[in-house]
């Protein structure tokens, strides 16, 4: 039933409040990062800079290495979200064909490991690292981060899988495909949407994630962006606000420009998958 | 069935790898007594290149470009004892090294401050450098200061630069008011200041404010001016008495909040965050960490003239001594050469310019000097430099409860007074009954 417009219109106004609820503190932050020092401790604070200064960028980039700490955090994101994506890909599959006793305890595995603290493994996880030789080293976190997004990552996938009926295998086996080729040429292709959306949650899980870092990174050439942020954050409360805007805002410029690219996919994974039984 | 019989021993192999790899470092976790031998005499030139790891959370541009030019230059002159810095956010420095000295991974020379080395020297991390110490430099330090740094009879860390809450005062705004900046012969006291504040309010502007968002470093610290100790007893086990001594300074703070002598927006705010609203004029004066003049110098509008003024007097001016530190971690395989660096560290030059850098007090009298000479009277600092006198021992940073009774109990409490949600009385029983709950 089509609404009647002035419906129409209260609901865009709602929409119109929504985005700058939701973009406000993008749009504050852009402009924060080209205001100087004066400027952020006027008593009267403006939305948009009165004397825009790029000074803080220079800063970020040639005080702190951001650049460094970029590229660590993209290769480490990267290959946290491809291994992680190749490991559960088959092991969703597996689980949501087989209904077994394993099933059962995979996904009850998967829920205890989500609301189990991670605070309390750090020291064990640590020690382990080290005794591997994984310690303060890009595949250590990476490993970690493996680890710590599977079980969530897995969770999804076999929500995406579970919603393709197994009709269409049956059907490619009556017509005689094997197995190999019924998951590469009808399953996989099917997932797309949803590989691409456990695909991103494991990327930016990973691009976002502070605490383990910092337990597993010790030397400065291995810094990862979170930890460059926290730096300009010091003891009671004293902020350096203008350079952390803008390592802020370069830091989430990749984020923002992966999904802009791929955002229909992502939809249309979020909104194909759900958990079936 | 086979597939089932498959999918069992995989799992069953994977546990029992897991179990294997956890089992295996049961050595390393723990006290991290055993790996290093304990620091004696002096500093040798080792044979091979060995490389020492020092953490710093140096956080203001200019101490961060000083600390580096310090470890430039020890790299320099000693090509086979390179030292390697390591960054650490200030927040997380507590976290990170828990995790290190557990997982026997340490750096060599910790940067830390003093309240955070109670529970560490304790577990036994930290070296005892009591020996190591040269005589020079143990002559140049107040002995308050190193009283600050003695756990459990031992020197766990060497004392570097330290902060005092001061106020600062907008100069014109008094000359206008007719009020005299106090000198260091003639200090302020809080009845004074309380008075002064009152003169320099009206409407919206209040003469007073203090950022307490995190108020129980403050009022402890400067409530030392008091006499409030609060903790007495054996190191180990110490008990708490919340007297008027303690609560002195609470009460005063809450007594200008009421007279509207202090804005009492500021108790929820953080000290830099009272600092837009000084620049403005504001508040006339605003009570902060000595730290933050390099933020006024770097922010303020240009037309603003302010200074430090002398620390403000209760029964007298002390106030206490939390400096920060550098420690050698016991599990260092080469405390010597560690050693050796923070000597080099502490040299009255390389000093001065951090504790310049952070707009703090070099604990050093001939560092203190070096500052006193570049800084000279600008915006009070000759007052402030010579506040280094005043720096007295706080007995409640040996307790190795402080931290969590701090957090869980301490601030907490002291901002439900300050919202006036609870009265003095209430305030004081429950920061002491909350101590012996800590230390249950």
């Amino acid at each position: 039933m089509k609404p009647k417009p002035y419906v129409r219109v209260l609901q865009y106004i709602a929409l119109g409040f929504f985005i700058c609820f939701l973009g406000f503190p993008l749009l504050w932050l852009v402009t924060t990062a080209f205001k100087s020092p004066r400027e952020l401790t006027t008593i009267n604070p403006t939305l948009f800079p009165t004397m825009p200064t790029v000074d803080n960028f220079f800063a970020a980039m040639t005080h702190n290495n951001l650049g460094q700490a970029l590229l660590n955090s993209l290769i480490v994101a990267v290959s946290t979200a491809v291994v992680t994506t190749v490991l559960a890909l088959p092991a969703s599959y597996a689980l949501a064909r087989n209904r077994s006793r394993l099933r059962t305890v995979t996904i009850g595995w998967i829920l205890v490991s989500q609301v189990f603290p991670f605070i309390l493994i750090v020291i064990p996880l640590f020690i382990v690292l080290k005794n591997l030789g994984l310690l303060n080293s890009l595949q250590g976190l990476v490993l970690v981060y493996v680890v710590w997004s599977l079980p969530f990552t897995l969770w999804m996938l076999l929500g995406y899988v579970s919603a393709i009926p197994s009709d269409l295998e049956e059907a490619a086996a009556t017509d005689g495909a094997g197995k190999l080729a019924t998951l590469i040429q009808i399953i996989f292709p099917l997932l797309v949407p949803g590989l691409v959306a456990t695909t991103m949650f494991a990327f930016i899980s990973a691009w976002n994630e502070f605490f383990f870092a910092l337990v597993v990174i010790q030397s400065p050439e291995l810094q990862t962006a979170p930890l460059l942020l926290a730096r300009y954050v010091g003891a009671e409360g004293n902020v350096q606000l203008g350079p952390l805007a803008a390592t802020a805002l370069i830091t989430t410029l990749p984020g923002l420009l992966i999904f802009a690219v791929i955002q229909r996919k992502l939809i249309s994974g979020m909104m194909a998958g759900a958990v079936k039984g | 069935m086979k597939r089932r019989l498959f999918l069992s021993a995989a799992a069953l192999g994977t546990a029992a790898v897991s179990t294997g790899c956890l089992s295996g470092t049961g050595g390393s976790a723990g006290t991290g007594a055993g790996s290093a031998a304990a620091p004696s005499g002096a500093a040798s030139t080792p044979t091979t290149p060995i490389k020492l790891s020092f953490s710093t959370y140096a956080f203001q541009e200019p101490t961060v470009k000083a600390t580096q030019e310090i470890v430039d230059s020890w790299n320099k002159a000693n090509p086979n004892i390179t030292v390697e810095l390591q960054k650490v956010d200030a927040s997380s420095v507590h976290d990170k090294l828990v995790t290190q000295f557990a997982g026997g991974s340490a750096p060599d020379i910790i940067h830390d401050e003093s309240a955070d080395l109670a529970g560490f020297s304790a577990q036994g991390y930290l070296a005892d450098l009591t020996s190591l110490i040269p005589a020079a430099l143990k002559s140049d330090v107040a002995d308050s200061v190193w009283k600050s740094v003695t756990y459990g009879g031992k020197i766990t860390g060497i004392p570097t630069i330290a902060q005092v809450y001061n106020v600062f005062v907008n100069t014109d705004l008094l000359q206008k008011a007719g009020i005299a900046v106090p000198t260091a012969d003639k200090p302020w006291t809080y009845d004074d200041l309380a008075a002064n504040a009152k003169k320099l309010s009206s409407g919206d502007n209040f003469g007073f404010a203090w950022g307490l968002k995190s108020p129980t470093a403050g009022l402890m610290n400067a409530g030392l001016a008091f006499g409030g100790t609060f903790v007495t007893g054996d190191e180990g086990k110490p008990t708490m008495k919340v007297g008027d001594a303690e609560l002195e300074l609470p009460k005063r703070i809450m007594a200008m909040i009421n007279d509207k002598a202090m804005a009492p927006t500021s108790v929820s705010m953080s000290g830099t965050e009272v600092l837009p609203g000084f620049y403005a004029g504001k508040y006339a004066m605003v009570m902060a960490g000595n730290y933050v003049a390099t933020q006024i110098k770097s922010a303020a509008p240009a037309t603003l003239k302010w200074t430090m003024i002398p620390l403000i007097k209760g029964t007298s001016q002390n106030q206490a001594a939390g400096p920060q530190t550098l420690s050698v971690a016991k599990q260092s395989k080469y405390p010597q050469q560690a050693m050796a660096f923070i000597n080099h560290y502490m040299t009255a030059e390389k000093l001065a310019a951090i504790g310049i850098g952070d707009s703090l007090i070099p604990v050093t009298k001939s560092a203190g000097d070096i500052a006193a000479k570049q800084l000279g009277t600008t915006n009070g600092w000759d007052v402030i430099l010579k506040s280094g006198a005043n720096l007295a021992d706080a007995p409640w940073f040996k307790a190795t409860k402080f931290a969590q009774w701090k957090s869980d109990i301490a601030t907490p409490q002291y901002q439900q007074f300050l919202q006036a949600k609870i009265d003095l009385a209430t305030l004081g029983k429950n920061l002491s009954d909350g101590w012996v709950k800590v230390n249950s």
